[in-house]
């Protein structure tokens, strides 16, 4: 029983604690006192612009750079450039493509997991694993450089996976990929994620963050402006859903009645739409449809704009998420 | 015109990497520079061991310092000597036995041992070695037949044998075929100037496989294709770029060892001619390549194989003269030899334009069979 | 899961490393066809130097019809000179010219007058200055003849004898043995020999574009991202450095061994003692490494670093004396010669094929491994910065 109470505690236990995180490069700092905290099996997204310091956080964190203060704990050893006993908890997958284009997939994995510690057995019952879960099985005995873009970048991923790190590191990874690559990727996070891998997300997508990640922490200027789940970032605004009614007949009169609603905090009218603000709108939506209709408006479309990510990073920072 | 401006193009990217300004420019006038050191005083060192000097020995050192251009090195020992033979520091090596004096004067025969470095200048050192010895031996035979005449020791005859004064009744002159005198001799590094510059030329050329590879990688190529121009508009561009390069290079070289060594090029339009020609060659070799190999690590090795072994073969290292004959017919299958045999023909027997027509000729079909092949292939490889 | 020791994680990236270098097929020409290439080029073209393996064929035209013509026939006899009627002066220079005859000797009328006593005449060689050893060969006869001449003169004079005691003199000449003999024995000294040479001088040579691709591949895995990865493996970083400086030892050692038993037994090169050969190329390949590495330091990029390795290797391969015997010059440069690592390798090789005992190889084995521990020291320090994401 004490045994399994340790087991739990270590499950409970954070796969990566950072705290107070610096690195300067010369006159620039580029990350300013990071911290945060990612549980076993959980996956947190670091969103922010180009330049915010997400690069150089993952690379402090993944084990290639030093940082200048602060430290980073990965499944409870200490990380820092030279501790390879932690690195091998870690799986990295940068931004850029790295792999080597004049091997084949089959040798490229094969590589990097005997690397990683395993043995001759296990990496070949590893690798075929990762083939399998990548989709280049078929193709696995071509080399890397005859594969389209979007099979190069399955396998760069897949490198990251062959040791079953407890934490997976990916570094923007679907930064000029294209649609159908860039969904498979997403799939491909989201399956590993619910299988109990922690994933450690960059991105400047707000999409990805809002569909990938249980926390996102918005990152600017090497700072760490907020964190915490969809909701809880939203709810920092205290904004409001914007509902646009587009329809004809008495808009103004509608309007006003709206503002009747309790949970309508604006109504306005423009260009043969109503336009309201409120709070929670999904609840109240009926309720609007209801009041605007018997005022004698026939509605053609509804709109509901819900406040999201890009809006708390505009909020917080006054710039806009994407360049 | 559009072939001009691929010319300046290419002009612009080569000279923007400075690495190419050293092997292009730098490297060969370095070489010059070292050749000539090595090679560019006339005079032939001979090292010499002589042992117990007697007076026979030490006049045949004596009579061997005499002979025109040789200058002899006296060394302690043999192994010291050999070590300096095969280094360089001397190109040939003789060792008077310690008892030459004793033998001879008591009218047996004395052998000395001589070796040489396998060079271009060993049958010249060998014949004024032998002239030498021979001078000698004519002393002692005279004087032993006095002996025998006259009886007394052979001292006694050695000295009367040399108090006489007479030089051979029979004078040896040298013509040449062609007519005229023969000419002096060349010396190693007038002879390797030439030759030298053949091979920096092919070898620069070859590196053009290696600008054509970039270019296709870039897709430059073929979008080059995709505008008005035809391959052949192209292909002359390029070809027309590193033409200009290649005899930016030469005529580097020429002015460089004409200025610095004096070296002699000869008739300039039988120059002119030749260099035009080969590095035309040069030229098309080095655009096949290019149109052979996709990458450029591995076209480089295969330019500088290919740039150095024909240079080997045809002539550029060892003097086409010195090889065998069989070799020396093989040797024609390279460009390389048959413009060594044009410079050759200029150089030392004086010709003119006139006299190397037909070596220009073949350069010229050489130059014209690579370039068709190189264009042929490099639409080949674009389109497909 | 079983770490990869920091030995093993080297070796691995060895082995990635040389399986990437085969399948591009460069290392194989820049360390193996490129040198053998040259070697048997040079080795082959370079040999026909000695006049011994070739025959000559020379002309002579009597126009002396006396006992001098007969006197040179027998004086070719035994020698590669074969000699043959030319004929009229117009012809044997014709045949010279189209290259049928090596060169022509004019036996002038009065020669063998000249011999006994009479009035002094000229024997005219006629030769291509394009085949400048046959005309040698012919002049050498000439010259011969001349002093033979002078020997039946001298003695003559010194005996103060009339013309007929100079008959029995002149028999008495021509029946003497020659008291000096010249024995070249070039050819029993196996270091001199151009195939030897040009094995080891192009071997050396092309061992510094071989070892390249060890330290400049650190650059390109940098530049391609995967040197991150391999950074972000649980390997130490000595590791990474360690595999590519074993890439560079393994691709200099095949090169020159390749080399090595090929040009002894295909080409007939003399390498001499195979433990002295052995370790001359150990100590040269050590030094080759740690000096192509100190250079990629400075490079900023592959490209870059690849270019200044080409320019450092032609330049050590040329002082060194890979092209020519750069001794021959003297002074500064035969100086300079002496920091090459070409130098070293190259003088030790001859010491040891020249049939030396292995203690020659000390020296030479010394001086490599100290350019070798010397530049590999400051390439260490240097290379920390290479080893950065």
């Amino acid at each position: 029983m004490v045994r399994n109470r340790l087991l739990d505690e270590k499950q409970k236990s954070p796969v990566l604690t950072c705290e107070g995180l610096r690195k300067r490069f010369g006159e620039i700092e580029a990350v300013r006192g990071v911290s945060f905290e990612i549980a076993p099996g959980e996956s947190y997204g670091l969103l922010g612009p180009n330049g915010a310091g997400k690069t150089t956080t993952i690379l402090i964190v993944a084990g290639l750079l030093e940082a200048d203060a602060g430290e980073a704990i990965v499944a409870g050893r200490r990380l820092t450039t030279k501790s390879v006993a932690a690195k091998s908890a870690i799986g990295f997958v940068p931004q850029d493509l790295a792999i080597y284009l004049d091997l084949t997939a089959r040798e490229n994995l094969t590589f990097f997991s005997r690397l990683y510690g395993l043995s001759g057995k296990e990496t070949r019952r590893r690798v075929d694993e990762v083939l399998e879960i990548i989709g280049l099985s078929e193709r696995a005995g071509d080399q890397a450089k005859t594969y389209s873009g979007g099979m190069k970048r399955r396998l760069n991923i897949g490198i990251g996976l062959l040791h079953a790190p407890s934490l997976l590191i990916l570094d923007e990874p679907t930064v000029g990929v294209d649609p159908q690559s860039r969904n498979a990727i997403l799939e491909s996070v989201e399956q590993l994620s619910g299988q109990g891998m922690a994933v450690l997300y960059t991105t400047h997508y707000m999409e990805e963050a809002e569909r990938l990640c249980d926390r996102v922490g918005i990152i600017d200027r090497g700072e760490l402006k907020a964190e915490g789940t969809r909701e809880e970032l939203v709810a920092l605004l205290g904004e409001h859903d914007k509902v646009h009614l587009a329809g004809s007949g008495h808009l103004d009169a509608a309007a006003k009645a709206c503002t009747g609603i309790a949970a309508v905090q604006a109504a306005s009218v423009a260009d043969g739409s109503i336009e309201l603000l409120v709070e929670g709108a999904s609840a109240v939506l009926p309720q609007i449809l209801t009041t605007v209709s018997a005022a004698g408006v026939s509605v053609h479309s509804v709109e509901v704009d819900e406040p999201n990510l890009e809006a708390v990073f505009l909020h917080l920072t006054g710039r806009a998420l994407r360049d | 015109m559009r072939v001009l401006a691929i010319v300046r193009t290419e002009l612009t990217r080569v000279f923007r990497w400075r690495a190419n300004i050293f092997f292009l420019l730098i490297m060969p006038m370095g070489l010059i520079l070292l050749l000539g050191m090595a090679f560019g005083n006339s005079n032939t060192r001979v090292g010499v061991v002589k042992g117990e000097s007697g007076s026979l020995a030490r006049q045949l050192v004596a009579e061997l310092g005499l002979q025109p251009g040789l200058e002899t090195r006296s060394y302690g020992n043999k192994s010291a000597l050999e070590k300096a033979v095969e280094r360089g520091y001397v190109s040939a090596g003789l060792v008077i036995p310690g008892n030459y004096d004793r033998l001879l004067r008591t009218g047996k025969p004395a052998s000395i041992d001589y070796f040489a470095r396998p060079d271009s200048l060993a049958p010249q050192v060998r014949l004024a070695v032998e002239a030498a010895v021979s001078a000698q031996g004519s002393d002692l035979t005279a004087a032993r037949i006095f002996q025998r005449t006259r009886g007394g020791t052979l001292g006694g005859a050695l000295e009367r044998v040399s108090a006489v004064k007479v030089g051979s009744p029979v004078g040896v002159r040298l013509l040449a075929a062609g007519g005229g005198k023969y000419p002096r001799s060349r010396g190693q590094f007038q002879q390797s100037a030439s030759t030298q510059l053949l091979l920096f030329a092919f070898l620069s050329a070859l590196t053009g496989a290696v600008w054509l590879i970039e270019t296709r990688r870039l897709g430059v190529a073929r979008r080059m294709l995709s505008t008005p121009s035809s391959t052949r508009e192209i292909m002359l561009g390029i070809m027309l770029g590193r033409w200009v390069i290649t005899l930016m290079q030469s005529l580097l070289i020429v002015v460089f060892s004409w200025l610095v060594f004096s070296v002699n090029w000869g008739d300039p339009l039988g120059t002119g001619a030749i260099i035009l020609a080969f590095s035309l060659v040069a030229v098309g070799a080095g655009l096949l390549i290019g149109t052979l190999f996709a990458s450029e690590q591995q076209a480089a090795p295969v330019g500088m194989i290919v740039g150095l072994t024909f240079a080997a073969i045809g002539g550029s290292m060892a003097p086409l003269e010195t090889f065998p004959a069989t070799m020396r017919k093989i040797a024609h299958i390279t460009p390389h030899a048959w413009a060594n045999d044009a410079f050759n023909t200029l150089l030392v027997n004086g010709g003119g334009l006139s006299s190397v027509w037909l070596d220009v000729v073949v350069l010229c079909a050489y130059a014209l069979v690579l370039l068709t092949l190189a264009t042929w292939r490099l639409r080949r490889v674009l389109t497909s | 899961m079983r770490r990869s020791g920091p030995m093993g994680a080297a070796f691995l990236i060895t082995a990635k490393d040389l399986r990437q270098r085969l399948r591009d097929r460069s290392a194989l020409l820049v360390a193996v066809v490129a040198p053998l290439a040259l070697a048997f080029a040079l080795g082959v073209t370079i040999s026909g130097f000695s006049a011994g393996s070739r025959t000559f064929q020379l002309g002579l035209v009597d126009l002396d019809h006396g006992p001098a013509a007969s006197g040179f026939s027998r004086a070719a006899a035994d020698t590669p000179v074969t000699l043959q009627d030319a004929g009229t002066r117009a012809r044997a220079r014709r045949l010279v010219k189209d290259g049928k005859l090596d060169a022509a000797i004019v036996l002038p009328r009065g020669l063998s007058a000249a011999t006994l006593g009479g009035a002094s005449v000229r024997i005219d060689v006629i030769g291509d200055p394009k085949n400048s050893i046959g005309t040698l060969v012919a002049r050498s006869f000439a010259d011969s003849y001349a002093s033979y001449v002078r020997t039946i003169a001298v003695a003559s004079r010194a005996l103060g004898s009339g013309s007929a005691a100079t008959v029995k003199v002149a028999g008495e000449v021509a029946s003497a043995k020659s008291p000096i003999s010249v024995g070249d024995v070039s050819t029993t000294k196996k270091n001199l020999d151009p195939k030897t040479y040009y094995a080891a001088a192009m071997a050396v040579f092309f061992l510094f574009f071989a070892v390249q691709f060890g330290i400049s591949s650190l650059l390109n895995e940098r530049s391609d991202g995967t040197l991150s990865r391999m950074l972000a493996a649980p390997i130490p970083r000595r590791s990474i450095l360690g595999g590519k400086v074993m890439t560079s030892l393994a691709l200099g050692l095949t090169s020159m061994i390749v080399l090595a038993l090929t040009t002894r037994y295909a080409l007939g090169a003399h390498w001499g003692n195979p433990l002295g050969a052995g370790a001359l190329i150990v100590c040269a390949v050590l030094a080759a490494t740690a000096v192509t590495a100190l250079v990629a330091t400075f490079a900023k990029t592959a490209e870059q670093a690849n270019a200044w390795l080409s320019i450092v290797s032609v330049v050590l391969g040329m002082l060194g004396g890979s092209f020519f015997p750069v001794a021959q010059a003297g002074g500064v440069l035969a100086t300079l010669s002496k920091l090459t690592p070409h130098a070293w390798f190259l003088s030790g090789l001859q010491d040891l094929s020249s049939g030396g005992a292995l203690g020659v190889i000390v020296e030479p084995a010394l001086v490599l491994l100290a350019i070798a521990g010397g530049c590999g020291a400051v390439a260490l320090v240097r290379i920390r910065r290479l080893i950065e994401p």
